[in-house]
């Protein structure tokens, strides 16, 4: 899943109407008022299925394995009511992911909502709230499947012409 | 608005053979949030003045305070008249690309009523394209 695919789905899954904002924008301004913003902390591989072929012809063919990884998303909430927010993403989040059939992802743990305020270079306060999420994600990998496009044989006649192959 | 004699201009452009004038483009990002998008729709306004950039005095600027090992620091002066000045500071920014180098404004001095005015910038980023042109 790539970064955006990821910031989707989980905003997806929450009350609409917050603003979300991309982690690591440069030199532009933050939104007024309340803010969110969801960052992947780390990605970890935990295990590996065994390979499949999804489909074969006579020009080779498609393999797939899949990997169990563990996402780690950190949660980040701005402004006044930054707290409540927190809290009440944080429970959307764990009833949606899930009663979500079509999941991208699985729910692991959440951490606690840790107060993240700051003071910022004017000396004033800014309220953050936030958590971070564990998830698991099946991320699928696909390959062309290696195939012989050449066979080299030779036939051995091990006929009337045996001693005469070895001359 | 006292409109005096803008001697700097008339220096300004008697010197104009040793230091010529350049087009100096200020630019200003306003950004728009929407909760459907994660990254803000940003439009640029820009306003095109005249101006001198000179390399700042090392011994100016260290009295002064600046840490000279982290940028390159230029001194400018801006000539504008009343018109521009205002607009100029309604826009309220601090960047400008003078032959395709952006350059930081740091410190200012007061906007003058002659609308000349002076001020301590920084070398922000180079133009690649312009170094590839030339070599």
């Amino acid at each position: 899943m790539t970064e955006k695919e990821v910031y989707d789905y989980l905003q997806s899954l929450l009350p609409q109407g917050m603003q979300f904002v991309d982690p690591y924008l440069d030199e532009l301004p933050q939104p007024l008022g309340d803010w969110a913003q969801m960052n992947v902390l780390n990605r970890s591989n935990i295990a590996w299925s065994q390979s499949r072929f999804l489909e074969t012809n006579e020009t080779g063919g498609v393999w797939a394995y899949d990997i169990e990884r563990i996402y780690t998303i950190q949660f980040d909430f701005y402004g006044a009511n930054a707290f409540d927010n927190a809290a009440e993403f944080q429970q959307n989040l764990q009833v949606s992911i899930i009663n979500d059939e079509n999941e991208l992802m699985d729910f692991k743990s959440v951490g606690a909502i840790e107060n993240r305020t700051f003071l910022m270079e004017n000396k004033k306060y800014q309220r953050r709230y936030g958590f971070d999420v564990d998830l698991f994600v099946i991320d699928t990998i696909t390959q062309t499947s290696p195939y012989f496009d050449k066979i080299k044989y030779k036939i051995v006649n091990r006929g009337n012409n045996f001693n005469k192959e070895n001359d | 608005m006292v409109q005096g004699l803008n001697l700097h201009q008339i220096a300004g452009s008697a010197l104009a053979f040793v230091n010529p004038w350049q087009e100096m483009v200020f630019t200003k990002t306003s950004t728009i949030w929407s909760p459907d998008s994660r990254v803000p729709q940003t439009t640029t306004e820009e306003v095109t003045v005249q101006g001198k950039l000179q390399p700042a005095n090392l011994q100016t600027l260290s009295e002064m305070g600046y840490t000279l090992r982290e940028y390159q620091y230029y001194r400018v002066y801006l000539n504008l008249n009343a018109t521009q000045l205002d607009k100029l500071r309604q826009l309220g920014s601090d960047t400008f690309v003078c032959n395709g180098d952006t350059y930081r404004i740091t410190d200012k001095s007061d906007w003058q009523q002659n609308g000349w005015t002076e001020a301590y910038c920084y070398l922000d980023s180079v133009d690649n394209k312009q170094g590839e042109d030339n070599d």
